[in-house]
């Protein structure tokens, strides 16, 4: 055979190290040019941190292994509880406070996980809802451990690694908050990367496929979930350190459909994705928001349409199109 | 110790409650090569479907090297020993070259194996799944199929829609793959090419077999077979 060769130079190590520390480095510099742009903004600079970290974690469900939920905020609102809980009753430090919720969001993922992944389609959507409103029932009922309607306030955290106290202006909660998300882009640039990232992709084109190629398709997608289960709770337990309150909304339902809202927006599939679509629906549900506060949602809505229908691959591909476009004409 | 390597006994299988394999009994020694053949709709890739546990059996029994294996889950049976190829040849488009052979990496296999087999494949390394052409996508699903290590190999129209030039080349390759030892099965509508490369053909017809002879006796009639295949056998 005499066809053409057309591929690519295969990249090497040092490509291969940059493409892992890409996102976080592209995070960093973003936080630090927001931080002294925006000084007085921190605390929603820090939220959008937070929301970033959980669309992340959402990416690895949905845009790396093709699950569609709509319960990521049970993971998301467990963590913050086990965070509030830890610090009114254990420990105030942050650190640990961090690794119990994502050993919390992991095992709520772990048990929910064996059951919903044995569905799919509307029956997955349909139970991972189920999962979370149990638990904010749960939550609801348990007056005694978790307050109850009222949640848990009060809480305190004490220095970061012994040394830096939670300010007022929130300084130190914004570089924790984004220190913790430019380390879990690594972990997730890192998994992807991996032979269990590819076989999830490969899940994502063809379950089928995967079994034939001898890949545990169910245990593949159950550890998934729970890694992403971890990743939830760790920005749950960052929302309860930075405020100081756990609210029962934290299970509520528009979280986890926000969550699939931003990472539609900026492409699921890609970490890059994820961080754009989070920065965009949160800076314009901020602004909108501040505008009209009744219909802020058009706003969201209208921009979801002219993604989906224009931009299908989210806005993450726009670069491509457009080169793709310039080059065409 | 027998030295039947896969072996079906009364195989009633298909999609839900429907019935597409039909009492079907069939014994494969290690080393054979075997082709089915048959009009299409007969139930030839239900069949190698059932085989790796991708339908629902109702009756009968599958035994891998003497062990039954229907109640073992397909992933588990391509760890045992089985292998696909399947007819839609499933080629993660969203994955490099690269990436779908390490998605199939088993047993100590390394990527050298699938391109000391497929050169071809090692110059389109980078290249998504989706930029291949369709012999190229082939050899990909071969070589993948091939990284976890299969006893029997099982080929679901392999030469479908290929140009006949990457048809031959396929063929050679399904040969040295025999020749060191591999259980071919292969199913195939160029009835010619199966007859040239198996040792015994067998014929479906509405889910059962209905013809079974060694491919050396068919050589000079193959009156009996054409009446199952009708106009494929062209």
């Amino acid at each position: 055979m005499t066809m053409p060769v057309l591929s690519p130079p295969k990249p090497s190590r040092v490509h291969a190290v940059l493409g892992v520390l890409m996102p976080s480095v592209c995070v960093l510099i973003g936080a630090i040019l927001a931080f002294l742009m925006f000084p007085y903004d921190l605390s929603f600079l820090t939220r959008i941190v937070i929301m970033m970290i959980l669309v992340v974690s959402f990416d690895l469900i949905l845009g790396q292994a093709g699950i569609a939920t709509l319960g990521h905020a049970a993971m998301y609102g467990c963590g913050a509880y086990m965070a509030g809980l830890l610090a009114l009753n254990v420990t105030q430090d942050p650190l640990l406070g961090l690794l119990a919720a994502a050993l919390a969001g992991g095992l709520v993922a772990w048990l929910s996980g064996l059951v919903l992944l044995r569905t799919h389609g509307v029956a997955l959507l349909m139970i991972s809802i189920a999962v979370t409103m149990v638990l904010q029932e749960v939550a609801s009922q348990a007056r005694w451990l978790t307050g109850g309607a009222d949640g848990l306030a009060g809480i305190t955290i004490g220095p970061l690694l012994g040394l830096f106290e939670f300010d007022f202006i929130g300084q130190v909660a914004f570089i924790y908050s984004v220190c913790v998300l430019a380390v879990i882009l690594v972990f997730c640039q890192i998994l992807i990367r991996s032979p269990f990232g590819l076989a999830l992709r490969g899940i994502d084109g063809s379950a089928s496929r995967m079994r034939a190629i001898g890949t545990p398709v169910y245990r593949r997608k159950v550890t998934v979930y729970v890694i992403a289960g971890a990743i939830a709770g760790i920005a749950g337990a960052l929302a309860a350190q930075v405020t100081g309150l756990v609210g029962i909304e934290v299970f509520n339902f528009s979280l986890s459909a926000d969550v699939m809202v931003m990472l539609i927006l900026g492409g699921a599939g890609r970490l890059y994705g994820a961080l754009i679509g989070t920065l965009l629906f949160m800076v314009v549900h901020h602004v909108a928001a501040s505008i009209d506060p009744f219909n802020w949602l058009f706003v969201i809505g209208l921009m979801l349409l002219l993604v989906v229908f224009v931009l299908p691959k989210g806005l993450v591909s726009l670069p491509g199109r457009v080169t793709r476009l310039w080059r065409r004409a | 110790m027998s030295d039947i390597l896969l072996e079906l006994n009364g195989v009633v299988a298909g999609y839900g409650d429907t019935h597409v394999i039909r009492n079907v009994s069939l014994r494969i020694p290690k080393g054979e090569r075997l082709a089915i053949v048959g009009r299409n709709g007969v139930g030839k890739t239900t069949l190698l479907s059932t085989i790796m546990g991708q339908t629902r059996q109702h009756a009968g029994n599958v035994k891998l090297k003497g062990t039954a294996i229907d109640a073992i889950a397909a992933h588990q049976r391509a760890r045992l020993g089985i292998g696909i190829v399947p007819q839609t040849r499933d080629i993660f488009g969203s994955l490099t070259v690269e990436e779908n052979l390490i998605a199939g990496l088993r047993n100590g296999s390394t990527l050298d194996d699938a391109y000391n087999l497929f050169p071809r494949l090692k110059e389109r390394r980078s290249n998504s799944g989706r930029q291949l052409s369709g012999g190229e996508q082939q050899m990909l699903s071969i070589a993948r199929c091939l990284l976890g290590k299969p006893e029997i190999i099982l080929l679901d129209e392999p030469l479908e829609g290929l140009a006949p030039v990457i048809c031959e080349m396929l063929m050679e390759v399904f040969h040295k793959l025999a020749d060191k030892g591999h259980t071919i099965v292969l199913v195939e509508q160029h009835v010619g090419m199966a007859l040239k490369f198996a040792e015994r053909v067998i014929a479906l017809d509405q889910g059962k077999i209905v013809f079974e002879e060694e491919a050396t006796k068919l050589a000079g009639n193959r009156t009996e077979l054409d009446r199952y295949i009708g106009l494929s056998a062209q």
